[in-house]
């Protein structure tokens, strides 16, 4: 029973930290660009199927690691400057476009990729002993990688004149422009930046979850509560919600059936949300 | 009568038109008005009041499974076990409700996304009720009406059950169609183009938002029982968001805020989608480049296309018919003048205090406004009182240089904002915690209109504004008064020729002179113009200042305005302020006179503590 | 030379300025005042390229800067301050001068730029200066703690520590005391004087006709009288008169 708490501890603190490199991504286009971005799921499972190609072609994780933030972050800095740029202003304008994005992007996969869920193969075999219980050695990998991502993140943001830039922007845009900062370009990489995030966390955890077109959706949708919750824009309170929720998921789930597991937690964060959103009184701003 | 009975023959055709078609059209026909609920759901939400749900879904589907389970057991029937589902799926909502509408923006929108996700979670794990993603079957129904009541024979046809469904997905677009032409119809839109506004003019916002919530919610629950009796299969992906959100493309293709519209847009993409359906994948991909094309295009949708043709609503026709009586030019005093009686006290501000942030906006000030006279008491102690001229009404000009104090001001006497000491009392308006609830007038130094509503629409809704609730359920076309307040109105602002222009579409000055007759149209007691004359050219300027001469001389009127020779001509007393202060009363060139005052205002005093 | 000719513009609707032209050499500092929405903030964004010009052009040391960006104007050697003391509040104090000049400006860089300006001796000792390098020595602290006159010294600071040409001013005396503005004047003049040509608008009309060599006066829009500071000191009623403030009686007096 302990070694089974402990497994699904240290499998939560994996996970939460996947769902923080997930949720950093969203810190980026809806923290920072307030963009609300229903397509962040989608980016997500195109990193794991390109991921999926990648290395049944390149037979290289490594490579792959490359490639997908690459690819997709690609397509990200397209769709923003293409399609959501466009629209910048029209109410509600970049949920619908992002809404259809993911549409595009799902049922793509559905086509050419299929709609059998797979698995890729663990890049990094072998074992480690926890409490005398094998782990998988490539999920602690997962954790590492997540967490160095989140500090590199985090660094951009504080250390560097892009990162400033960013969080300039952010808080007072009119201010921004009029000190000459590109705003415009500034929106187009960070929505990149943004994408990619989504794209490697899909990438990193191919091997883990099952790999379909509509993998997206929950993990996006407690990306989404776990960035709100967090802050918006406050990396590591997001990264310790997202393992403090993601422990809580795990643990339950010893007991309850894993899906409905991942409904209640949803619940239970959604109930959080309305609790502090729902209650603030209509801003009477003149 | 007649308009009923129109109403009714038009429900039965709808609800009944399908059954003359051949074997698989019948049903494409029903599926589509079933599916056509969700769409209106979406629209009802999202075009009417502009809270944008993606998750319509979960109420549609939770009535559906009820309505599965319950109509196989004989002692509920089939009657009974539609209620029950709809029932439950409309409790949901609103239990939900209250906490949902006072979600902002995006906030709403993630909730309904993480409302669909979470369902669709448990409704997936929850296999033994819900069959999974796989789904279950439906039937065999029951075959009993309501508890021990027989079923009728005729309804042992699939007809039968066919023009069930039809007959009440008709009625609900009725419904629908009904409150959107209401007075309640006309405030919701109101609330999505411009809450604050609506808020201003004593709307409640959050209740109305409720109402359309649990409308929107009803609507899907009829859908999702309709969906059963139609599809006879039920799956728990039915939960799914992006269901929801082919719902949003059909609402958006039929034609944002135009109730049919919904069901255009459903019957183009649920043929396409039967047309693809031995290759199913296409089809999502096309919803979704067609929703980023008709985002791009800003597509009004179909039905407006149509609409177009055919000409404008009823809602204008009224308006026009109303115009062809009203005489070419109204006294703004027979129209709109509401105080009759004796003089009373409108406002009374004692010692009243304002800080932002350290930075202190409003010092003890002393003004009391009435219908008769104004009274002002001076930082430095001196009394005055204005009296109104000959029977006309008192009218106030605050001046000063910026950070003066004299829009916090107006913003206090609106009670828009409370103050943070001293009093306001009142004997005539209903004052909440120093803030003054409703029968005051104002307009905007940048017009705070409803732009995407008509010209008719914008003056009606400050003349709509305090409806009591039970005349909310009224067509607007049938509030007579209303509508002609508004018409006058217009008439006398000259803004008949625009009346079924967009607000937006008019110049800034007209824009302007709409915003003081949105005002003007709430019957205020007190009006309060925050800079009628800003901005516009020197042409619409003579009009504006016609009309701000018209309106002070039939209402008490307090007003800011930078442009002084304005001031003058139309002879205004003036009250000067600086850093928060009542510091100078008299006629303008009296008070101009002064050195101090001259200094302040220039700024050649400034900063002095 | 700084230059503006025939600048007419405006947020679309009718035009908020019109026909503006003005004058900036190097080493002199102009006054540019009005009322409340006379239209001197949008001659400056109209400078900087923050509002597009419907007439009139704008040209920097004999180069006409049409059509080029904020941030080109920026380094072709504009300076601006917009809005007076207006910061990002969750920054701190240390970023908000670093989003201007860069991230090497680390704060002991400023401090140690800040004593190598060439200002009197007397105003190195002075409140102003204590002041800023008291701030700068609280770099970590974000800016949304600051009080209005703090955040109006460090918006100063970050304007002054880029080199640039000409500086262009917005609302400079918000939130500081009478001392501390006289004292921020010697600074400018003192840039001024090594040939900083510096452009103030502000409402503390006194402080800034004391300090500047020439005043522009606008009122609804237009420029409705120039000369220089002195005069309009000297003679008030020219600057009421400009300021839109000439009563009846003064325009009939006027006219005899």
């Amino acid at each position: 029973m302990l070694s089974d708490l402990t497994l699904a501890g240290v499998n939560g603190v994996v996970w939460g930290l996947a769902v923080a490199l997930m949720a950093v991504g969203l810190v980026l286009t809806f923290g920072f660009l307030r963009l609300l971005n229903l397509a962040h799921g989608a980016f997500y499972a195109l990193g794991a199927v390109v991921g999926f190609y990648a290395v049944s072609r390149l037979h290289s994780f490594g490579l792959a690691m490359a490639l997908v933030p690459a690819t997709v972050g690609g397509v990200g800095l397209l769709a923003e400057r293409y399609l959501l740029r466009p629209v910048r202003g029209v109410l509600n304008g970049e949920v619908l476009i992002t809404f259809g994005i993911a549409m595009i992007v799902e049922y793509s996969i559905l086509l050419v990729f299929g709609g059998a869920p797979r698995r890729l193969g663990y890049p990094l075999t072998g074992n480690v002993s926890i409490f005398g219980t094998p782990y998988p050695i490539y999920r602690l990998f997962v954790g590492v990688v997540s967490l160095a991502l989140l500090v590199g993140c985090v660094l951009v943001l504080e250390k560097t004149r892009l990162g400033l830039h960013i969080q300039a922007t952010n808080q007072d845009e009119g201010l921004a422009r009029a000190l000459g900062l590109p705003v415009v370009r500034l929106t187009l990489v960070t929505f990149g930046a943004g994408t990619a995030c989504a794209a490697f966390a899909g990438l990193m955890l191919a091997p883990i979850v099952a790999v379909e077109f509509r993998m997206g959706a929950d993990i996006m949708a407690i990306s989404f509560l776990v960035t709100i919750l967090g802050g918006l824009t406050r990396v590591w309170w997001i990264g310790t919600v997202a393992v403090a929720s993601a422990v809580f998921e795990n643990v339950i789930a010893l007991w309850l059936d894993p899906l409905l597991t991942r409904g209640v937690l949803l619940f239970i964060l959604f109930a959080a949300l309305l609790a502090i959103y729902g209650r603030k009184d209509r801003r009477r701003s003149v | 009568m007649t308009r009923r009975l129109a109403w009714l023959g038009a429900i039965l055709a709808l609800g009944s038109a399908g059954l003359f078609l051949p074997g698989y059209y019948q049903f494409l026909y029903y599926e589509v008005a079933a599916w056509g609920l969700l769409a209106l759901s979406v629209e009802i939400l999202y075009g009417q009041a502009g809270m944008l749900s993606f998750g319509q879904s979960v109420f549609l589907a939770l009535s559906g499974y009820v309505f599965l389970h319950l109509s196989k057991i004989p002692e509920v029937g089939l009657l009974g076990a539609a209620l029950i589902a709809m029932a439950t799926s409309i409790l949901v909502a609103a239990a939900l409700g209250p906490v949902m509408v006072r979600l902002e923006g995006h906030y709403f929108v993630i909730a309904t996304v993480i409302l669909a996700l979470g369902s669709f979670l448990v409704a997936s794990s929850l296999t033994r009720w819900t069959g999974g993603d796989d789904g279950l079957p439906a039937g065999p129904f029951a075959r009993t009406l309501l508890g021990p009541i027989p079923l009728p024979a005729v309804m042992n046809r699939p007809e039968a059950l066919y023009l069930a469904v039809g007959l009440a997905v008709a009625a609900m677009f009725g419904l629908t169609w009904k409150v959107r032409a209401s007075v309640l119809g006309l405030l919701v839109a109101g609330i999505k183009h411009e809450p604050f506004r609506m808020w201003a003019i004593g709307v409640p916002v959050a209740s109305l938002r409720y109402g359309i919530w649990c409308l929107a919610a009803a609507a899907a629950a009829v859908g999702g029982v309709s969906l059963i009796v139609v599809n006879r299969y039920a799956s728990a992906t039915q939960f799914h968001w992006s269901v929801s959100g082919e719902g949003v493309v059909w609402a958006i293709l039929g034609g944002v805020n135009t109730v049919w519209g919904a069901w255009l847009g459903a019957a183009a993409l649920v043929t396409v989608k039967d047309l693809l359906s031995t290759r199913f994948a296409f089809y999502p991909i096309l919803v979704g480049m067609l929703l980023i094309a008709l985002v791009h295009l800003r597509s009004e949708g179909l039905l407006r296309a149509v609409t177009r043709v055919l000409g404008r609503g009823s809602v204008w026709r009224h308006a026009r018919s109303l115009q062809l009586q009203s005489p070419a030019k109204v006294q703004l005093m027979q129209q709109i003048l509401p105080i009759e009686g004796p003089p009373r006290t409108l406002l009374a501000l004692q010692a009243v205090g304002k800080v932002f942030g350290g930075t202190v906006a409003l010092d003890r000030c002393n003004l009391e406004i009435g219908t008769a006279s104004f009274s002002v008491l001076l930082h430095d102690g001196r009394r005055y009182h204005l009296q109104a001229s000959g029977g006309g009404y008192p009218a106030l000009a605050l001046v000063g240089p910026n950070g003066a104090g004299k829009t916090t001001l107006l913003n206090v006497l609106c009670g828009y904002v409370g103050p943070d000491a001293g009093t306001i009392s009142s004997d005539t308006l209903v004052i909440e915690s120093g803030r003054a609830i409703g029968g005051i007038g104002r307009s905007f130094q940048e017009p705070r209109l409803w732009d995407r509503l008509s010209v008719y629409e914008n003056l009606l809704m400050g003349a709509l504004a305090r409806r009591s609730w039970r005349d909310l359920r009224r067509p607007v076309g049938a509030d007579k008064a209303g509508a002609e307040a508004a018409v006058a109105l217009a008439s006398r602002l000259g803004l008949l020729q625009e009346l079924e222009k967009d607000a937006s579409a008019l110049s800034f000055g007209k824009r302007k002179v709409l915003d003081i007759g949105v005002a003007l149209a709430s019957k205020p007691k007190l009006l309060v113009l925050d800079e009628p004359t800003a901005g516009v050219s020197p042409r619409e300027m003579t009009e504006l200042e016609g009309l701000v001469r018209e309106v002070t001389g039939s209402i008490p009127v307090v007003l800011v305005e930078h442009n002084l020779d304005a001031i003058r001509r139309l002879g205004l007393p003036v009250l000067f302020m600086a850093e928060g202060r009542l510091l100078e009363y008299g006629p303008l060139d009296e008070v101009l006179s002064r050195e101090s005052v001259r200094e302040q205002f220039s700024g050649l005093r400034a900063g002095e503590e | 030379m700084l230059i503006g000719k025939g600048m007419t513009a405006g947020y679309g609707g009718p035009p908020v300025v019109h026909e503006v032209s003005m004058k900036v050499g190097s080493g002199e500092i102009v006054a540019l005042i009005g009322r409340n929405a006379s239209g001197k903030s949008t001659v400056l964004r109209a400078l900087m390229g923050l509002v597009e010009l419907d007439r009139g052009a704008v040209e920097l040391s004999g180069e006409a800067l049409d059509g080029r960006a904020t941030r080109e104007r920026l380094e072709a050697g504009l300076g601006y301050m917009p809005q007076g003391g207006r910061l990002f509040p969750d920054l701190t104090i240390e970023e908000n001068v670093q989003v201007y000049l860069g991230r090497r400006y680390s704060y002991d860089v400023m401090f140690d730029q800040m004593l190598h300006w060439e200002v009197p001796e007397k105003i190195k000792r002075g409140n102003v200066f204590g002041a800023i390098l008291r701030l700068l020595g609280r770099h970590k602290e974000r800016a949304r703690n600051l009080s209005g006159g703090e955040k109006q010294l460090i918006s100063i600071t970050r304007t002054l520590l880029r080199p640039s040409d000409f500086i262009l001013l917005d609302e400079p005396s918000i939130g500081l005391s009478r001392a501390l503005l006289a004292e921020v004047g010697e600074i400018l003049r003192s840039f001024a004087e090594r040939g900083t040509g510096i452009v103030v608008v502000d409402q503390n009309v006194s402080w800034i006709l004391e300090m500047s060599d020439k005043t522009y006066i606008m009122h609804q829009g237009r420029i409705a009288a120039e000369g220089p500071s002195r005069r309009f000191q000297e003679k008030r009623e020219e600057l009421y008169e400009a300021f839109g403030l000439k009563t009846a009686n003064d325009a009939a007096g006027g006219a005899t």
